[in-house]
């Protein structure tokens, strides 16, 4: 016990702070903390007007972390700390994090491509693989999407580079295709002519661009039509369930029947007798 | 049919404009309305049949007619052209929009109108003006430039002049009219708008659009009826026209 006591009677204390350096530091950390929260506020409103909901998040991370090295250096500056050494250090421990980090580096750079892509924007309709959703989230390391059943995906950057994404609302028109199957007795014109008024009759599909109708092909099913409409992007349920209804309308009007690719069995085939 | 509703004994109001059809009850200090037709099928706020309304004792309500929510596209049945310095003039009849509006007594403080209801009197056919990247959203309308003006209490009036001010010839197939721009006037029996001028500028078929009101608006007594959706600028100068080669590159 009495070796102990001794010991710590022997540490030097001569290389810390002072205490006013250390008030001095905290006084720095807390006016520089505000002084860099009003200036970022003042930047995001005077320099964003207009900008993409991205760039306005990567202005708004590459400020806050700019301005938090910043700080921390004069904290440490005004405590007396030696920043040159510490440098030094901490390039050291960089090279060993980087190393060891590799996958994250390989994110960041990935996450810098896709922002300067401008590929992807907050709020976009996108699917990626199999899952399609809205982008919650363009970050460093990762995309976050919201799919529709409310679950939040987080895509790693590089993985997301690596395949292929469909933008869905890029654009603000849409084109939806409806194919109907009809016996093969019924005159095409007469479907087309139907098809035309089911369109018609849907105020939310577009006058123009118009839409098209196609024959595609005799099958054993029937004759298969195929009718593509326009539309704005956010109206595609509506859409598709007012043109189905207004397709089945139509065609129930002018008695026209809808066939389904379902294989229909005839049962009173006559029996040869052997 | 426009202005501050008055509501007598039975105390029911109702009217149909073309395919709107508007009954109000007034019973106490509420009103029930009842809305009919296709035209409120995925619309915000007020709903297909039966709403109540509730306003301040002092405020009163208002039918007033509007202009469409979005811009027209017109076509012409067949397409028309305009030779250098050519000027037509056409007098283009559009539906209305009937607004519902609590207008502030004198009572009550701020000038604010509250709008419940702000509807077409007719189904109007929406389309994209613009090509498949950029372009603007508005309601379709074909119109027939030769036919002989009929009055229809659904319809106002656009009297617009049409100027190829370019070196080239104006293949006049659509044309933007941004009637959020507009306000509405009473003249003699029909709603008539200000008149519209668009100069045909030639190169990438902008043109400069110039707004007025109705040439004749002091000689026969115009009254103003409703003022325009979104001011514009007196000379805009905007992409008016479109050609069919637009829509299929």
């Amino acid at each position: 016990m009495a070796q102990l006591m001794g010991n710590v009677r022997n540490i030097d204390f001569s290389g810390l702070p002072e205490w006013e350096e250390v008030a001095g530091a905290f006084l720095v950390f807390f006016l520089g903390f505000l002084v860099l929260r009003i200036a970022i506020r003042i930047v995001m409103k005077a320099f964003t007007r207009g900008m993409r909901d991205q760039s306005r998040e990567l202005l708004r991370k590459t400020l806050i972390y700019v301005g938090a090295v910043i700080l921390f250096v004069m904290v440490l500056n005004t405590a007396g700390v030696s920043v040159g050494a510490l440098l030094g250090a901490a390039g050291v421990v960089g090279i060993a994090v980087g190393i060891a980090s590799q996958a994250s580096l390989s994110n960041v750079i990935s996450g810098f491509f896709l922002v300067s892509e401008r590929f992807l924007e907050i709020g976009d309709v996108v699917r990626i693989g199999e899952n399609t959703g809205t982008i919650a989230s363009i970050d460093l390391l990762s995309v976050k999407v919201k799919t529709f059943d409310n679950i939040l995906i987080r895509v790693p950057n590089q993985r997301l580079i690596e395949q292929d994404i469909f933008n869905i609302t890029r654009f603000p028109l849409r084109r939806m295709q409806f194919t109907v199957i009809v016996p093969t007795q019924v005159p095409l014109n007469k479907v087309f002519e139907a098809l035309e008024t089911a369109a018609d009759n849907v105020p939310d599909i577009l006058q123009e661009p118009e839409p098209f109708i196609f024959f595609r092909a005799f099958t054993e099913n029937g004759s298969e039509v195929v009718v593509g409409v326009w539309f704005e992007r956010q109206n595609f349920v509506r859409v598709r369930n007012d043109m189905a209804q207004s397709i089945q309308a139509v065609f129930g009007e002018r008695g026209i029947p809808i066939r389904s690719r379902a294989i229909s069995v005839i049962e009173d085939i006559p029996q040869k007798s052997i | 049919m426009w202005g501050t509703i008055a509501f007598e004994d039975p105390e029911e109001v109702s009217f149909t404009l073309s395919e709107l059809e508007v009954r109000i009850i007034h019973k106490d200090d509420s009103y029930r309305i009842h809305l009919d037709g296709n035209l409120l099928k995925n619309r915000v706020g007020i709903s297909s049949g039966w709403n109540e309304v509730h306003i301040p004792p002092s405020s009163a309500l208002s039918l007033e007619p509007a202009t469409p929510d979005l811009p027209i596209v017109l076509r012409p049945q067949e397409p028309i052209a305009l030779a250098p310095g050519a000027e037509i003039s056409y007098r283009v009849q559009l539906p209305l929009w009937v607004r519902l509006v609590a207008v502030p007594g004198r009572n009550r403080k701020g000038s604010e109108r509250d709008i419940l209801f702000d509807l077409p009197a007719q189904t109007l056919k929406r389309t994209w003006f613009g090509t498949g990247e950029s372009g603007e959203i508005g309601y379709s309308w074909r119109f027939l430039p030769r036919s002989t003006e009929r009055y229809q209490k659904h319809l106002f009036c656009v009297p617009l002049i049409i100027r190829n001010s370019s070196q080239t010839v104006l293949w006049f197939e659509r044309l933007l009219l941004r009637v959020i721009h507009l306000d509405l006037y009473r003249v003699a029996r029909q709603i008539e708008t200000n008149r519209v001028t668009v100069s045909f500028k030639g190169s990438e078929q902008l043109s400069q659009v110039t707004f007025e009101p109705p040439a004749s608006a002091a000689q026969r007594g115009a009254k103003l009826l409703s003022e325009h959706r979104e001011t514009a600028n007196q000379d805009i100068i905007r992409r008016s026209f479109l050609w069919l080669r637009d829509l299929t590159t």
